[in-house]
């Protein structure tokens, strides 16, 4: 065994953690805990990419796809740690216990989902991060609401866990190995066609392809606001990139996997932005909002699995980037908006918004506005940046899917927009401003900053969505 | 036809009979029970995939490390539907439709 | 066809059948017992396909330990199952898996017997706490996370309330605040709280 690199601690970290945040029941340490976890991040950063590390047979690896997933989970992470302290205030102790350690573990699932190479094992990671989110969706168990949504999300993922490992088990079958680099040299067999299938199929329950997404907007709205961020910004999309990993290991298969996933991105991006439009509940408009994202990143994933150009996947994680902030960021806004509400926050109640919040309601107005890919915002800019992608050198059929995002983009600002100007319509005179505390504000203002920076300065990111794309880009090329 | 072949397409017929029983349920128990027989014919599955592939003990363990998730899975279901059977006064899903639309 | 096939068949069909009871039944204790059978029919295929350490394994979590959970469960419950018509038709819910079911055979079957029988390396231990340790540490972790959301889920017995009609009333035991309500100005025509 030679040295550890330093991304096995990063991993390791939060499985010590938990049960120290939990037992300990003191909220620093989770926050120590955070900020170890940022240090380690940041010595990985330095060493060389794509180092390993081997336990028994199942190897870790870190590449750029993993420093994104990584980067991004730490960033949400912390935020939402911090976040957490104001909007839990009025919780037991245990619960707040409870949520820290399911928290970390959340996060360390992030963390070695990124890293892992092995199928079985990246189930697991998936399995994992799913079973921390249930848990944290059935946060507020005591509200039926929540019961429901906790009971579709579990019922629904173990039905996918289930049927992707008879996908597992038909590699095993065909290629006797389990290292996602074995099985992309076995090339075609009606076997793995099969197990790709199962795959799909288990992990897009996960990922929330539609029509598999009927768990996302219970589950996605009846969480605690932080938790809503984490799920709708990195969770989702986290399983999403398992699933890629998986179907570049099956890229040999003769079956387009591109032309199915930029399928399922048209699917996502009609049925997410219609439902949307129904919505008069806030989270439930924002989590109906995610299918639709998603849809983006799947075309960009898929423009890379259809030709090998990492140009599509560049702006999917660029996509992928920018949503985990704005969607982060709106629902924080949205958790901050709704405090002291004993029902599901609606439009009805933004107005005046800006008067009582003023930073929140600036947060969410910037936050949906990008969303909806009004320029120069940092969501406009991704989601350019797949489109562009989609008109270099593609087949027609694609150019008429990109044309189509584009005005589904257009549409999605239909129910975008009413938010903003609720916010700052001046029907409410009475309203006065509330003090927000310091955790509230805090990591609005950073999420805000950030992402307004994104919008202006997208080269930023181009390094680290660069390096992504090119390891999903190099599972493609033909 | 082997024996691992007829163990897994006897594995298939279990995980789709679990399948058949996730959708028609409408007890929450009962989709558990369903849950529990489609994880069945995973764990065979496995076993059969690595039986197939003469690494049997293989199989063994990734299907031994299922188990424990799917039971930990069965052990969240039932706590869900105690509580469930507490705030709703039933275990039929349909009365779980607060969140339809 | 020789014996040892014909064995698997009879156990195979006799847990499909076993299943198919304990998804039909009306009770829910029936229901429960029919999946004990299936799972011992089960670890009797396991222990056939030569996995006697798995089948065991089953036996004593899959038919003994999960059982008695669902028993508990069931019995905590008193409940009854309604006999009323599934949510989704019944021509999607059998029809659906047995698409699937028929697809899936015609693509992978006759499933073929790989070439390289490989020489097994390790017994059922040093491949399970040697080559596949990761694994199982993370189950490790995904066992506290379990513990953990039981707990909350169980726990949160205290304020009970129940809601019965669907519409915005829900929810009346929303974290009460002891600051005054942000945005109770604006809730003109709702429900008083």
């Amino acid at each position: 065994m030679n040295a550890v690199p330093a991304f096995v601690w990063l991993i390791a970290l939060p499985f010590v953690g938990a049960p120290l945040a939990y037992f300990s029941r003191r909220r620093w340490v989770i926050f120590g805990i955070i900020g170890a976890l940022w240090v380690i991040f940041g010595l990985q950063l330095l060493q060389p990419r794509s180092t390993h590390y081997r336990v028994g047979e199942v190897n870790l690896g870190l590449d750029g796809a993993g420093v994104l997933l990584a980067g991004l989970a730490l960033t949400l992470g912390t935020l939402i740690g911090v976040y957490s302290s104001a909007y839990l205030k009025h919780e037991s102790g245990r619960a707040r216990d409870r949520h820290d350690a399911l928290l970390l573990i959340l996060i360390g699932a992030l963390l070695g989902l990124g890293c892992a190479t092995d199928l079985f094992n990246l189930w697991l990671w998936l399995e994992l991060l799913s079973g921390s989110a249930w848990m944290l969706v059935a946060f507020h168990g005591n509200r039926p609401a929540a019961l429901e949504a906790t009971v579709k999300y579990v019922t629904q993922s173990m039905v996918g866990s289930a049927l992707s490992l008879i996908g597992v088990a038909l590699t095993l079958w065909q290629v006797g190995s389990l290292d996602l680099a074995r099985i992309s040299t076995a090339g075609s067999s009606p076997l793995l066609l099969a197990a790709g299938g199962f795959l799909v199929i288990g992990m897009g329950l996960k990922a929330a392809l539609v029509p598999l997404h009927t768990w996302l907007p219970d589950a996605h709205s009846q969480a605690p606001s932080g938790v809503s961020a984490l799920l709708s910004g990195i969770v989702v999309e986290a399983a999403l990139v398992a699933l890629l990993r998986l179907l570049g290991a099956l890229a040999a298969v003769e079956f387009s996997w591109g032309a199915l996933l930029i399928g399922c991105g048209c699917l996502n991006l009609i049925m997410g932005n219609l439902m949307a439009l129904r919505q008069s509940e806030i989270k439930r408009m924002l989590a109906y909002s995610s299918v639709a994202q998603v849809g983006y990143m799947l075309i960009g994933f898929g423009i890379t699995a259809l030709s090998g150009d990492p140009g599509g996947a560049q702006g999917a994680f660029f996509h992928l980037i920018t949503h985990a902030l704005l969607k982060g960021l709106a629902f924080l806004a949205a958790g901050v908006m709704a405090v002291g509400l004993v029902r599901p926050l609606t439009l009805a109640d933004l107005g005046g918004g800006a008067k009582r919040a003023p930073l929140a309601a600036m947060a969410l107005s910037v936050a949906v506005l990008g969303l909806g890919g009004l320029p120069p915002l940092a969501g406009f800019m991704s989601k350019w940046q797949i489109f562009v992608s989609g008109f270099a050198g593609s087949p027609g059929w694609v150019q008429a899917v990109v044309i189509f995002a584009a005005l589904n983009s257009v549409l999605s600002l239909v129910y975008y927009a009413p938010v903003a100007l609720a916010l700052y319509r001046q029907t409410d005179t009475t309203a006065t401003r509330v003090a927000q505390p310091v955790s509230f504000s805090l990591p609005l203002l950073v999420m805000l900053l950030v992402s307004l920076l994104l919008g202006f300065v997208p080269g930023l990111m181009e390094t680290l969505t660069g390096e992504a794309g090119a390891v999903l880009g190099s599972l493609w090329v033909p | 036809m082997n024996t691992p072949a007829v163990a897994f397409v006897g594995a298939l017929v279990l995980v789709g009979i679990g399948l058949v029983g996730t959708l028609t349920c409408r007890n929450l128990i009962k989709v558990a029970v369903a849950l529990q027989i489609m994880m069945k014919g995973v764990l065979i599955a496995l076993v059969a995939a690595g039986a197939a592939q003469g690494q049997i003990n293989l199989g063994q363990s990734l299907a031994a490390i299922v188990l424990g998730v799917d039971t930990i899975g069965a052990v969240i279901l039932l706590a869900l539907s105690v509580q469930v059977r507490r705030r709703f006064g039933t275990l039929d899903v349909s009365a779980l439709s607060q969140l339809r639309r | 066809m020789n014996l040892e096939v014909t064995v698997f068949i009879l156990l195979l069909v006799g847990a499909s059948l076993c299943a198919l009871m304990a998804i039909s039944a009306p009770q829910l204790l029936t229901s429960a017992l029919w999946l004990a059978a299936a799972s011992v029919l089960s670890a009797l295929v396991l222990y056939a396909l030569s996995a006697p350490t798995m089948a065991i394994l089953e036996l004593s979590v899959g038919a003994g330990l999960v059982t008695i959970l669902f028993v508990f469960a069931i019995q905590y419950e008193q409940s009854d199952t309604p006999a009323s018509p599934p949510l989704i038709p019944r021509l999607i819910g059998w029809g659906l898996p047995l698409a699937a079911l028929i697809l899936t055979g015609a693509l992978i079957l006759p499933l073929p017997t790989p070439e390289q029988p490989a020489v097994e390396v390790g017994t059922f231990a040093t491949l399970l706490w040697g080559s596949r340790a990761l694994d199982a540490l993370i189950q490790v972790g995904l066992i506290f996370a379990g513990t953990l959301g039981v707990l909350g889920i169980l726990s949160s017995r205290k304020q009970v309330s129940m809601v019965t009609d669907t519409a915005d009333t829900a929810q009346p035991d929303r974290a009460p605040l002891p600051a005054p309500p942000v945005l109770e100005p604006t809730l003109e025509g709702q429900e008083p709280l």
